[in-house]
């Protein structure tokens, strides 16, 4: 065979392959994922302090982040800080009252966050799922006052946009905290606080997530890595939440399975609690392997992901096509 | 339109054709198979089990309008539901008799109405039309908890808390009470002293969010339901029973202006009086956009919705009990 | 070549995904108007808008006006009341520049307006359209993802409602007695930062000439106080350096001339992005409402159905 005959034989090949994928990927569509491509893979910035500013006492491990990306930066030599806005006062039984509820939420975001490498739990005490009547621009305020003082490379918060309709606190912080991070480099914005020592500062790297089965609202543009370690803590971390693990939410989730006349297996023979254990660790697993999965690798999390030239229209674009080394 | 750059690039799709092999030609076929594939209909939505829905929405016309709940509606009373409509605002502003008059009027009308599609009941809470920027939505919210936990009911529909419908702000404040309502009103820690009334926490197992979509992002239907033509001619009669604002000749007056004015017309519309001409419009929306959803799922008619079910509270549940639960 | 002419149709029907916008014409406008409304001085002029939009409009005849809606009072080096008073100022060079008639200042506070009662933005907005009766108003889409700044949330949610309730008489009905009567806007052109996520999609494309480009790209240059400062350019630089890196073009220009390099090229190269994508050389893209938009599905029934008389 020459050579142009073998590189018709090979292309024709090559097409035929292509052309059985692309059929098999609209009968499957689980071939393909959940999104059509890759997203580019985001690695840990340069930097030494990072915060993550959250309404409730355990939004810094959930499903759809940050505990993944959190113990990667503090294994990379991070310092953490996290922000609980609200007091939790709604999260947990009747029997002890709201103030119970608080307390002890406080105390399992201490273990938890110490769990993923964070330091320091700051705690605002803005009162749970109540918060549409706060003044925003005061919660702002309190947020622009902490970035001057940590001065954190890092912040990561809900996304502004996130379509989580349903929590109200989430929206009321990420709208603070989207303002803050841009606010607090500005030095008109709280003049005053120069006074106390604290300069203007521009957060340069900023994570935002969102809950992702919930319709539009953002779109992650990277990927971050996680090995089975980092999976593992952020797991470990949900679960030092002791409401998260409730026999309630257990008996009320095998319930309705009964009704319907299903039952999971993997839970046969354990207790109520033991079972929305393993069910939680299941399905935090399960989403840190599916974006691994969407993106190449064994586990990820995924983000929408600004940089620091992120602040100026079309400033990252410009030094890409302009920029040499030294 | 087709724009001249799709045009040529056709062209050399067809000149490429043309100059190649077999297996080229697949290949070409199958890219082509794949980005038709992209649009793809939705899932086809059963109607859940359960006895009792509610409607909450800003206006007393919300119950039923081009992009639901009217047929979806109709077709669960059909089933045997019984049904709420709750009217958010006084509706003051709509109308041309004054704001109390309208405010009588319309929730009248919204009575006849929503009787169409089978629902009996409505409730007014007469918050400040068009005006409901100062309302506390703390206030709402509290309101819609207490109403959920009262009547209990298996379905709630309301408008998208983002979608983009942006110029009515009475929408995007309701929805957002709505959004957090639903799922508020199943924790005990919330509103305690409901208790104290015999009320029990109660969480809505099914949701339907709906916006109008031919404006912009913001919401993304995930289900398809479809419906026959009894429930869109119900769902038609539903809207025009709305006469103190529907029935408006000036609204068919400018609409032919318009088209005057392009050197346009509608020959369905000649030889129509104003009236007569408004209310062929009006029906002609409803079956318009039954008809396309249908079209584009695969149905005769069809509505489109965002839905949540029992099992969406918890990420990642649904999927892990499509993939894992068994028959007992 | 059925077969040929069926795949043809099939690559014709799926190319939406991936297709160019509609170039929007617009048409002569000697006896129309249009209002830019935006919180910010300089808010008329960045990459994703409105500069392209309003040249094209005055060169066709149309007669526009800027309504600033904040004090401006935080964006400057020169404290609250001088830095109102001077970016102002810039405003009228800079709008003037594009061919803009005036600027009207409702001078709300500047990165404090949550408490604005949203009801008295929208109040004023009502009125200033009842006043011009605009047959065009552009400005920031109300659902687009530009978060941080709080002062455009707040704005845009105020005209996405304004420019509909001004065209209902049971709306503010009291202005009927200084004479204006209630006006629907026909046409509005909304953008957003598009390198800010998703949040609005754009359904069609401005076409813009060198000449709009240029014009755009001095009017975001007029205004000195907060356009030709040398922080953002030392800082560029400063992170850069930490980076090991520099661009050779900004070598031996002062960080003021380094700013206004890298900000024109930003200009240039937005709308020539934009227009590529497009079919054209130069654009600029916005999410449009036109005059059957109120009335769900009558642009469908109308394009299926109207016939020239």
């Amino acid at each position: 065979m020459n050579t142009e005959n073998m590189w018709l034989a090979v292309r024709a090949g090559v097409c035929r392959i292509v052309a059985v994928l692309c059929v098999a990927s609209f009968y499957f569509p689980t071939l393909s994922g959940t999104s059509i491509s890759p997203l580019p893979e985001g690695h840990v910035p340069p930097g030494k302090t990072l915060m993550v500013i959250q309404p409730h006492h355990d939004d810094h491990t959930w499903q759809y982040g940050f505990g993944g990306l959190i113990a990667k930066m503090t294994e990379a030599g991070y310092k953490g800080v996290y922000v609980r806005v609200s007091n939790d006062e709604k999260d947990g039984g009747m029997q002890n009252g709201w103030g119970a509820n608080d307390i002890s939420n406080y105390e399992d975001t201490l273990d938890a966050t110490k769990n993923l490498g964070l330091g320091e739990v700051i705690s605002l005490n803005w009162r749970n799922d109540h918060m549409s009547s706060i003044p925003h621009i005061e919660l702002r305020d309190q947020i622009i006052l902490l970035i001057r003082k940590h001065r954190p490379d890092v912040v990561m918060s809900y996304h502004p946009w996130g379509n989580y309709d349903r929590n109200p606190d989430h929206r009321k912080v990420s709208w603070a905290v989207g303002s803050a991070v841009w606010l607090a480099g500005f030095a008109n914005v709280r003049r005053d606080h120069a006074k106390l020592g604290l300069e203007p500062y521009q957060v340069p790297h900023k994570y935002y997530s969102h809950r992702s089965d919930y319709g539009r609202g953002y779109h992650p543009n990277i990927f971050v890595e996680l090995s089975e370690d980092d999976v593992a803590r952020k797991a470990k971390s949900y679960r030092l939440h002791k409401i998260r693990v409730s026999a309630g939410a257990g008996k009320r989730t095998r319930e309705l399975l009964d009704a319907k006349g299903l039952k999971i297996p993997a839970l046969d023979g354990l207790s109520d609690e033991q079972a929305h254990e393993r069910l939680q660790e299941m399905l935090m697993v399960w989403i840190s392997k599916q974006r691994g999965q969407e993106n190449g690798v064994p586990y990820a999390e995924v983000f929408y992901y600004m940089d620091e030239w992120h602040g100026v229209p079309g400033l990252s674009d410009y030094i890409q096509a302009n920029v040499v080394e030294r | 339109m087709v724009s001249s750059a799709k045009v040529r690039l056709v062209g050399r799709v067809i000149a490429l054709l043309n100059a190649s092999d077999n297996g080229f030609r697949l290949l070409i076929l199958c890219v082509v198979v794949c980005l038709n594939a992209a649009a793809q209909p939705l899932p086809v939505g059963d109607i859940p089990a359960g006895n009792r829905l509610m409607i909450v929405q800003a206006h007393h016309d919300d119950h039923t309008w081009q992009w639901g709940f009217g047929a979806l509606a109709a077709r669960m009373t059909d089933e045997g539901y019984e049904g709420i409509f709750v009217r958010v605002s006084n509706d003051e502003k709509d109308g041309d008799d004054g704001d109390a008059h309208n405010d009588m009027v319309n929730l009248r009308e919204c009575k006849a109405a929503v009787a169409h599609i089978g629902i009996d009941t409505v409730i007014s809470l007469n918050w400040r039309n068009d005006y409901m920027d100062p309302t506390p939505l703390q206030e709402l919210q509290a309101q819609l908890i207490l109403l959920i936990r009262k009547h209990r009911p298996d379905v709630l529909m309301a408008y998208d808390p983002w979608g983009h419908y942006d110029r009515n702000p009475d929408h995007r404040k309701v929805s957002q009470a709505v959004a957090e309502a639903y799922w508020m009103a199943g924790y005990g820690n919330v509103h305690r002293e409901h208790l104290k009334l015999g009320l029990k926490p109660w969480r809505v197992p099914h949701l339907y969010y709906t916006q109008r979509s031919d404006y912009g992002k913001g919401h993304e239907p995930n289900v398809a339901v479809g419906h026959d033509l009894s429930h869109v001619r119900r769902k038609a009669d539903g809207m025009i029973a709305h006469r103190n604002i529907y029935h408006q000749p000036g609204t068919a007056r400018a609409i032919r202006g318009a088209l005057r004015e392009q050197g346009l017309e509608v020959p369905d519309l000649a030889g129509l009086s104003d009236r007569d001409a408004i209310d062929q419009i009006e029906k002609w929306y409803m079956y318009w956009s039954s008809e396309r959803y249908g079209r584009e799922n695969g149905l005769d008619y069809a509505e489109v919705f965002y839905q949540r079910r029992e099992w969406d509270h918890i990420p990642g549940l649904s999927e892990h009990i499509q993939n894992n639960a068994i028959s007992r | 070549m059925i077969f040929r002419a069926i795949i043809a149709l099939m690559l014709l029907a799926a190319l939406p995904a991936v297709a160019e916008l509609p170039v929007v014409d617009i048409s002569p406008g000697h006896t129309k108007t249009f209002l830019v409304i935006h919180p910010h001085h300089d808010d008329h002029s960045w990459v994703s808008g409105q500069a392209g939009l309003v040249t094209k409009l005055v060169d066709a005849g149309w007669t526009g006006y800027y309504v600033r809606v904040s004090n401006d009072e935080k964006d400057g080096p020169h404290g609250y009341p001088h830095d109102d008073m001077v970016n102002l100022f810039e405003a009228r060079e800079a709008t003037e520049n594009l061919g803009i008639k005036d600027v009207i200042s409702l001078n709300w506070r500047n990165d404090y307006m949550d408490p604005t009662p949203h009801n008295e933005i929208r109040a004023q907005l009502i009125l200033l359209i009842r006043k011009y009766r605009p047959d065009l108003v552009t400005s920031y889409h109300p659902w687009g993802h530009y978060d941080r700044n709080p002062d455009h949330r707040k704005v845009a949610k105020a005209i996405g409602e304004g420019v509909w309730l001004a065209g209902f008489a049971n709306v503010h009905p009291e202005h009927r007695k200084l004479g204006l009567k209630p006006h629907r806007v026909p046409y509005k052109f909304y953008s957003q930062r598009f390198d800010y996520g998703k949040g609005y999609e754009p359904n069609v494309v401005v076409e813009l000439s060198e000449s709009n480009i240029r014009r755009k790209a001095r009017s975001f240059w007029v205004h000195r106080n907060v356009r030709l400062r040398g922080s953002t350019g030392r800082r560029m630089r400063q992170l850069l350096k930490d980076q090991g890196l520099a661009i050779p073009e900004l070598d031996g220009l002062t960080d003021i001339e380094a700013h206004a390099r890298m900000q024109e090229w930003s200009m240039y190269d937005a709308a020539r992005k934009v227009g590529g994508e497009h079919g054209i050389e130069y654009g600029e893209i916005y999410a449009h409402l036109g005059e059957w938009h109120p009335w769900p599905g009558l642009r469908d029934h109308i394009d299926s159905n109207a016939v020239d008389k």
